[in-house]
């Protein structure tokens, strides 16, 4: 009896086996079912998406030209609709292969200069793949590669430097990005001393408007690179809209024509919390400092200029007090001298 | 490792010599012991207790073991922590045999080629090989659990930095390349983005074209590979060969579910690099920290199949370039926008499809058991209504979808009428097979629902003749059935009993 338990088993084993084999032979015909499944899926799923978040069926240009009309982030605007009462602002874009090449969008940071330039992306990469977009309307061009540069996310850990990470990925981008491609360049030059990357950002945007004439968008917090929309056809300017009002400012997030018309740093710093005597005094030196930079601005636009000019960001007065703690002897100072000296050179500045 | 004393240790010993770099689970009873290095390593990546075995010439053995039946939870953190495995099974009754028990490797998991259900849904797991052949640098990539089968290569001086940075992109957790080929040149490797891969060298002649293309032709039963995109490319072509080669040597099973292979050329979609991929955070956010939900997959899956969920990572990965493909698409999304009740009701039919590349390459691989085949089938069964959906769309994809999608109602039907419809989850204890399958099957089972009754009937009849209450009758392998009765009531025992 036992023995036919045994065997019943050895018959269960056998038979399954022959049905799996059963199965197993027929394996082209399941495959074939299961990617027409997993097409129909995505499609109907697409479509659902579409008509849950409002989407709308993109169009192709043969010339090129790309035209968004009140364009949102997909991933943000649903994030919006869940975390705040805020509702996503859209912004349109224009990019042509010809007035409107190059892209310069300046304004505070937070301001939505990123989210712009991630939310055009984006459209793109679900308008190539036959979904609907988050746009009232959008006319695209084909685009034969995407190439981004954010500067935030330099991985410092691996050990190079930000700087050599930053002129890798953008010579790759130069070398490789074709009349066909996108290219979003986010903060570029962060990572070196102030006027290396403005003057490496600058000839950038040159050799990708003269030779690469790629569509390109460039976030930036060098006004300077304003400039380069009087000199070049092919760039505008933008900038991300802010209101200011007794309290501070607040940040419209709204895309429109022209430079930003002040860097609004400061304003952030103080939404930010630092505090109120410090931001006072950034504004001073801020105002001193403009007209130096006033004379740099000018300098870069100035072709064939030979001079390789004493740059600094240091006007005299701070080089004085830059000299008295030169001066000073740290480790022979006693704490109340330490903050006898710290009263001094505040009022050197004051 | 000393020389083993017993001859259960000498058998490892053998065996473990040809694994040498895989973690060897050695069945003993219902455990799967690790022994010496492998039981440190395996203590401390499971969390598991080290023991010991009995000393061999004074120096105890290190040991750890995971029962049977759990086996699968373990061996799933292995791979994902980038291990092999090598399974020694017994082969034979351990109450049939009077000497050790013959053993013998059955499978070896790796990485690349892991099945189990743990992989998540939405992610391939994918196994490359890298081969050089002719000048050209080819790669190819198969995901083991679906079938996906795809090959390129490149040409130039940078073959193989973009051989690299398609690596980067696809993310494979296991790589194959030649023995006396790095895999790359170090510094090139110290800046991949995440070295989460494991590498396995093969030998050489794995990689030649002579040996690799007649198997890749031999799996797909073609005289060339002319139809796949493949001849000419010969790089490409030895880096399939020698993915075939390896998963044959590794796994049971006739890898029937891979069909066929596709060439592709990185100039067919529009491009990312890795780099974009992550800045736009497409499918993985850019901080390790944050959780998937800003990612842009994640923010437009609307998909209801876990084959769904692939092919729109795979479609956000590689967007189309080619405008008739793309507007083919939109037409399919458009018919779908503009009618409810039609996309609505395909949704439904939807809903509850399983992943049916997975369960098959189960099957293929012969690792499915009762309960996966009834899942395909219930699968299956949804597939009739799925078709008539998908056949209100008027759009051109939509028809060309309908056309391929065959309902395989054959199948379902022979698997519901093969197997119960409950059954356990292993054939070790029968009840898996339905009644009116196979004569003999069914007259075994009469006889032993009637053969329990009748030794029921027979304790009944004796009690009652010798007025032993705790009269039992019982089996064992020596003397087969007799009958037990305690010493108390020895004395009761009539005369036709044989005392034993």
């Amino acid at each position: 009896m036992l023995d036919a338990q045994e065997k019943i088993v050895e018959i269960e084993r056998r038979i399954f086996a022959e049905l799996r084999s059963a199965i197993a032979a027929e394996a082209k015909r399941i495959r074939q079912t299961s990617l027409a499944v997993a097409e129909v899926d995505v499609l109907s799923a697409l479509a659902h998406l579409a008509v849950i978040r409002d989407y709308t069926r993109p169009t192709f240009s043969e010339s090129g030209e790309m035209e968004i009309r009140e364009g949102r982030h997909p991933v943000i605007e649903c994030q919006e609709v869940m975390q705040s009462a805020e509702r996503f602002v859209p912004n349109d874009l224009y990019m042509d292969g010809a007035s409107h090449t190059v892209l310069v969008l300046t304004g505070p940071n937070m301001g939505g200069k990123s989210t712009y330039l991630r939310q055009t992306a984006l459209i793109a990469v679900l308008a190539q793949i036959g979904s609907f977009v988050p746009a009232r309307q959008a006319r695209l061009p084909v685009f034969d590669r995407i190439f981004t540069r954010i500067g935030a996310t330099d991985n410092l850990a691996r050990g190079r430097s930000t700087f050599m990470v930053e002129m890798t990925e953008t010579a790759a981008i130069l070398n490789a990005a074709t009349p066909r491609s996108l290219v979003l360049l986010d903060e570029m030059g962060r990572g070196t001393a102030t006027y290396d990357g403005l003057s490496l950002a600058w000839a950038a945007i040159e050799h990708i408007h003269n030779r690469t004439k790629a569509k390109t968008l460039f976030a930036t917090h060098y006004h300077e690179l304003t400039e380069l929309a009087q000199l070049l056809p092919g760039v505008k300017n933008f900038h991300v809209s802010v209101r200011e009002s007794a309290g501070g400012i607040v940040f419209l997030r709204k895309v429109e024509a022209g430079a930003a018309d002040r860097s609004y740093g400061i304003e952030v710093a103080k939404l930010a919390g630092l505090p109120q005597e410090v931001v006072a005094r950034a504004r001073e030196v801020l105002s001193e400092h403009e007209q130096a930079e006033q004379k740099v601005t000018e300098h870069l636009s100035e072709e064939g200029s030979a001079s390789p000019a004493q740059l600094t960001i240091f006007t005299p007065l701070s080089q004085r007090v830059v000299d008295r703690l030169k001066e000073a002897d740290l480790d022979r100072l006693t704490p109340l001298e330490a903050l006898n000296l710290l009263h001094e050179l505040k009022k050197q500045i004051d | 490792m000393h020389e083993p004393s017993t001859p259960l240790m000498r058998q490892y010993s053998a065996i473990k010599k040809q694994h040498p770099n895989a973690l060897l689970f050695f069945r003993l009873g219902d455990f799967y012991e690790l022994f010496y290095d492998d039981a440190v390593v395996a203590a401390r990546e499971l969390q598991i207790t080290l023991t010991s075995r009995h000393k061999e010439k004074d120096e105890a053995v290190p040991m750890c073991g995971v029962p049977y039946h759990a086996a699968e939870g373990y061996l799933a953190k292995l791979l994902r922590k980038g291990f092999k495995v090598a399974i020694c099974e017994q082969m034979e009754d351990p109450k049939k045999t009077k000497t050790i028990v013959r053993r013998e490797v059955t499978r070896v998991v790796t990485p690349g080629t892991a099945l189990d259900a743990s992989l998540a849904s939405e992610e391939n797991n994918y196994l490359a090989a890298v081969a050089r052949a002719e000048g050209a640098c080819g790669l190819a990539v198969l995901d083991l659990s679906t079938g996906e089968f795809r090959a390129t290569q490149f040409a130039g001086d940078d073959a193989g930095q973009r051989v690299a940075e398609e690596l980067q992109q696809l993310r494979p957790r296991e790589v194959l390349f030649p023995s006396t080929l790095p895999l790359f040149d170090r510094t090139a490797k110290a800046d991949a983005e995440r070295p989460g891969f494991t590498e396995t060298p093969l030998e050489d002649w794995a990689f030649a074209p002579d040996y690799a293309i007649p198997l890749v032709e031999n799996q797909f039963g073609v005289l060339s590979l002319e139809g796949f995109g493949l001849a000419g490319r010969p790089a490409a072509a030895a880096a399939a060969g020698a993915i075939l080669h390896y998963v044959r040597s590794t796994q049971k099973g006739e890898l029937t579910h891979i069909d066929r292979i596709g060439f592709y050329d990185r100039q067919d979609c529009l491009v990312l690099d890795a780099v974009t991929v992550r800045n736009l955070e497409l499918v993985e956010p850019i901080f390790a920290g944050a959780g998937k939900e800003v990612t842009l997959f994640a923010a437009i899956d609307q998909t209801l199949t876990p084959m769904g969920k692939r092919l729109l990572r795979s479609w956000l990965l590689r967007p189309a370039i080619d405008l008739a493909q793309i507007q083919a698409r939109l037409d399919a999304v458009e018919a779908g926008v503009r009618n409810l009740m039609a996309r609505e009701e395909l949704r439904k039919t939807l809903d509850g499809v399983l992943d049916l590349e997975r369960l098959l390459s189960r099957v293929t691989l012969e690792s499915a058991n009762p309960r996966d085949l009834l899942a395909l089938a219930t699968s299956l069964r949804r597939l009739p209504a799925t078709k008539a959906a998908v056949a209100r769309f008027q759009a051109a994809r939509m028809r060309e979808l309908h056309h391929g999608l065959d309902e395989l109602a054959d199948i379902r039907e022979r698997i519901e009428k093969t197997i119960i419809a409950e059954p356990p989850i292993s054939l070790a204890e029968g009840g898996v097979i339905a009644a009116g399958i196979d004569a003999e099957l069914d007259a075994l089972r009469d006889l032993s629902r009637n053969s329990k009754q009748y030794i029921a009937q027979i304790e009944e009849r004796e009690r009652q003749r010798t007025g032993i209450g705790s009269l039992k009758v019982k089996f064992n392998s020596v003397f087969g059935y007799y009958i037990e009765i305690s010493k108390a009531n020895l004395h009761l025992a009539p005369a036709d009993y044989d005392r034993k």
